[in-house]
């Protein structure tokens, strides 16, 4: 029963030992392994998106994780795999604010989707991270650790805000945990505004 | 829900309590205050990233006056609008947002915002216990005012969605004040205090519609 909150102050003590953000993170002289850890938290699109899947897929109890984490691991592999495969997305930002918006919504209105609309957001969300995480580092071997990075990012943090959804019972922390939906989907309907102004 | 029903079975009652949710919060608080801007897939500017929009709402006295009264008058109210208006709040907020960003016109914006101080203020002041459509409503109409005000700095920002999630937290850390100080309601004089909260909110809401400020 410990483990979401170690895993909680793990993810604050990481945070707070954070540095700006730069593209891609070349400058901060990190490993690929970490580089790879640190691109999805540090990219505020994919950790919004994973932050309001996650509260989506614990918000209603454990059980949606049955199929939401298989979705989003098996579509960030499905990423992964499209860039290198050269296939582009162009419009992967947007359509990540939207799968934002939509999973932010659902958390706010304390909504449970459907198994199969679970399925295709976490399916969807993954995708277009991996799609956007492809690791610049030049040898096999490094981008693999790259690649490694990413994934156990992803999943450690869709699973602890997950699992914080999940276990929290007091009225007033659901609350919060709809309040938390509320912010991600006025976030990211603003920037989703403005990806369609540009 | 069967999932659910599972899992919480075998937890004890005391699970998860403040103890550390509670300076957890406080924690990230301080690192989202304290953070530098992120600049990932950005350039930089006076005006962009998650402090600017952090910043936003709290440079501006008539902005947080009308935040800390919506907590004030949901707390008053109690449950379900305690909680509902400030979920519903950042998501109208959002809509006035778009609105400014996207360059629409709206007239009186800067008058809706000192207005928002003082009606809101009022009905803190006194006690008014309106029906939560009403209350819906009226919070929803000063949303967006106070949505569009930030939307039109928002293009400018260096980082879009972290000028959207500053301006949006802060905006929520203000309600989140807001309620914590209306809670002194359970007791006779934080009533009062309350109450006086509002009646200050009210005539600052007031000297910025008239000029004074």
């Amino acid at each position: 029963m410990r483990f979401p909150k170690t895993i909680g102050l793990a993810a604050i003590i990481s945070l707070s030992a954070t540095t700006r953000a730069s593209a891609h993170f070349e400058a901060l002289g990190l490993s690929d392994f970490n580089t790879g850890v640190i691109h999805p938290l540090l990219t505020l699109q994919h950790a919004l998106a994973l932050i309001a899947f996650g509260l989506l897929c614990g918000q209603h109890g454990a059980f949606p994780l049955r199929y939401g984490l298989p979705a989003l691991a098996l579509g960030l592999g499905a990423g992964f795999a499209g860039a290198y495969l050269g296939a582009t997305l162009a419009a992967a930002p947007t359509i990540l604010t939207a799968l934002c918006l939509a999973a932010g919504l659902a958390v706010a209105a304390n909504y449970r989707l459907p198994a199969w609309a679970t399925i295709g957001l976490g399916g969807a969300i993954g995708l277009m991270i991996g799609f956007e995480s492809k690791p610049e580092a030049t040898t096999p071997l490094a981008q693999l650790a790259g690649i490694s990075g990413t994934t156990i990012a992803v999943l450690l943090l869709f699973l602890n805000l997950a699992g914080l959804a999940a276990f929290v019972t007091a009225q007033w922390l659901q609350i919060g945990i709809r309040v938390l939906g509320s912010w991600t989907s006025a976030a990211a309907f603003l920037n989703m505004m403005l990806l369609f102004r540009k | 829900m069967q999932g659910k029903k599972r899992v919480t079975q075998h937890l004890p009652s005391t699970w998860l309590l403040p103890t550390w949710l509670l300076p957890g919060a406080i924690a990230f608080g301080l690192i989202a205050a304290g953070a530098s801007p992120a600049l990932a897939h950005a350039g930089t500017g006076a005006a962009g990233g998650l402090m600017a929009g952090f910043l936003h709402p709290l440079t501006g006295p008539d902005h947080i006056i009308a935040m800390v009264a919506v907590g004030l008058w949901g707390a008053f109210l109690g449950a379900p609008a305690i909680w509902a208006l400030p979920v519903l709040f950042p998501m109208v907020m959002a809509f006035g947002g778009a609105w400014g960003m996207l360059g629409l016109p709206l007239p009186f914006v800067e008058t809706g915002i000192a207005v928002s101080g003082l009606v809101l203020g009022l009905m803190v002041l006194l006690g008014v216990e309106a029906p939560l459509w009403i209350a819906a409503l009226l919070v929803g109409a000063f949303a967006i005012f106070h949505g569009y005000a930030h939307g039109v700095e928002l293009p400018e920002a260096a980082e879009p969605l972290a000028y959207s999630l500053g301006f949006v937290v802060a905006t929520g850390l203000l309600h989140l004040i807001g309620i914590g100080f209306g809670s002194l309601t359970k007791w006779k004089a934080g009533r009062i205090a309350v109450r006086t909260g509002g009646g200050l909110i009210a005539i600052t809401g007031l000297a910025y519609l008239t000029g004074v400020l």
